[in-house]
């Protein structure tokens, strides 16, 4: 395999770009990664690597310009790594892998290059970027699968530890879904609409412009009572970029009563639903409830229904409502080579 | 979620109070009246038109001190995604004027 390094996405193809890592969904579409080349608070390059005419690898890394890390989620000292692995981990000291946002990374590298060997020559020159830099490598919210073959690839050098796990519901396009459901999960979806036709929910859905500003405090409010804080600007920021990313489609899903309002917001890309962010205004109660159960699932499932869409992504966090609702869970890691040991693998392997 | 910064950027001691711009709007931002007014916030005194707000200690926080401090100035009503994708001086310079002539 050939490896270079460059600056921009656009020299790869897009269709080959999208085929390396097709499980990993909007976040990592080729659409978004080349939107984020225009974020002035992240250098990117690209590690490169063909073989037979083909792209095979093609790895985003992203040094923050800032000193402070954009999405707190991202510092690896927040991590539970061993304390002398993450205590240099500043966004100014690592170099993140594949994406500084959206807690889901893939790993565009091809099938048939993920075995040690050419991964190993494809890490290696993420590492020697990365030592140019005295910049550790960040790997956050792999896939089990990324991480195995990563770990792989560099002899065990990367520490990992669980970041939580990201909920899918998928074989939605099967007009039997429900009912090939467990018990349990049937239960729940009928009890959910029971609860939902109960609270006197009115719901429906349309486009971000047409919503942008109740919908960014909403969202505002929502993050800062759970201690994530924000800002309506921020929002508007991050569905914006949504909106604006080509092929995909931002849709917002709105749920009201008496005494609770709420929005979901979702991207339609490539056959799949994939829910970003959640705000709900209104007392505790069975009425917030069902305003959540029916923006979260009732709505989405539905909607992914309708159009016969093959997965909904529900992102991270209320494991057991989601599983309860018939999601199966991935697991996510995220993984730190430090500066000294990226620079040891670079000598050794580049 | 993401582009969240939790504290102002670690400029603390350097960094001085905002000053709040004329009530009346200016016309003609030039790079050298932005890169004064994100020198002012960074609380860094001077940086080049060609600086990177992000790199020179900025962060969503001050980018945010940054769009009000734009509008009182100059009447042009920046976003956040503006600041982020013209993050130099000149960049958002250019921005403004652009949005002036709208």
């Amino acid at each position: 395999m050939d490896i270079s390094v460059t600056g921009h996405v656009a020299g790869i193809s897009e269709e080959q770009f999208d085929r390396l890592d097709p499980a990993v969904g909007v976040v990592a579409c080729y659409a978004k990664v080349k939107q984020r080349e225009a974020d002035g608070r992240w250098r990117v390059t690209y590690v490169h690597g063909t073989g037979d005419g083909q792209t095979k690898a093609a790895i985003p890394l992203y040094a923050s310009y800032s000193a402070d890390w954009s999405d707190p989620a991202y510092d690896p000292r927040a991590w539970a790594l061993p304390p002398a692995i993450r205590a240099d981990c500043t966004a100014a000291r690592c170099m993140v892998v594949e994406s500084y946002e959206d807690r889901c990374s893939g790993l565009h590298v091809d099938c048939s290059a993920r075995e040690p060997r050419q991964l190993r020559q494809i890490l290696a020159a993420m590492a020697q970027a990365a030592a140019g830099q005295d910049r550790c490598l960040s790997f956050p919210y792999f896939s089990s699968a990324a991480r195995d073959a990563l770990s792989a690839a560099a002899c065990g050098r990367i520490a990992w530890v669980p970041l939580g796990a990201e909920a899918h519901i998928r074989d939605l396009a099967d007009p039997d879904w429900e009912s090939n459901q467990p018990k349990r999960v049937r239960y729940n979806l009928r009890h959910d609409r029971d609860l939902i036709a109960s609270a006197g929910i009115t719901s429906g859905h349309c486009s971000w412009s047409e919503i942008e500003d109740a919908a960014s405090e909403l969202i505002a409010r929502h993050n800062i009572r759970k201690h994530q804080p924000d800002h309506p600007e921020f929002v508007r920021m991050r569905h914006r970029l949504w909106a604006e990313c080509p092929q995909a489609e931002l849709v917002v899903f709105t749920a009201r009563s008496p005494v609770v309002t709420g929005v979901e917001t979702a991207v339609l890309w490539n056959n799949e639903l994939d829910l970003r962010e959640i705000g709900l205004a209104g007392e505790e109660g069975a009425d917030r409830r069902a305003a959540y159960l029916d923006l979260v699932f009732r709505q989405p499932i539905a909607f992914a229904q309708s159009r016969r869409l093959r997965r909904i992504r529900l992102g991270m966090g209320a494991e057991m409502v989601k599983t309860g609702r018939g999601a199966v869970l991935q697991d996510l890691h995220g993984g730190v080579l430090t500066a000294s040991d990226a620079r040891r693998f670079a000598d050794e392997h580049y | 979620m993401s582009t969240i910064d939790q504290q102002p950027s670690d400029t603390g001691s350097r960094r001085s109070a905002p000053v709040l711009g004329p009530v009346q709007a200016e016309t003609g931002a030039t790079p050298g009246a932005v890169a004064a007014i994100i020198g002012e916030i960074l609380g860094i005194g001077e940086m080049a038109t060609d600086e990177n707000f992000f790199e020179m200690g900025g962060n969503s926080i001050l980018a945010l001190m940054l769009i009000s401090r734009i509008e009182q100035r100059w009447a042009a009503k920046l976003s956040m995604i503006n600041v982020i994708q013209h993050a130099t001086p000149a960049m958002l310079a250019d921005l403004i004027a652009k949005s002036a002539e709208l």
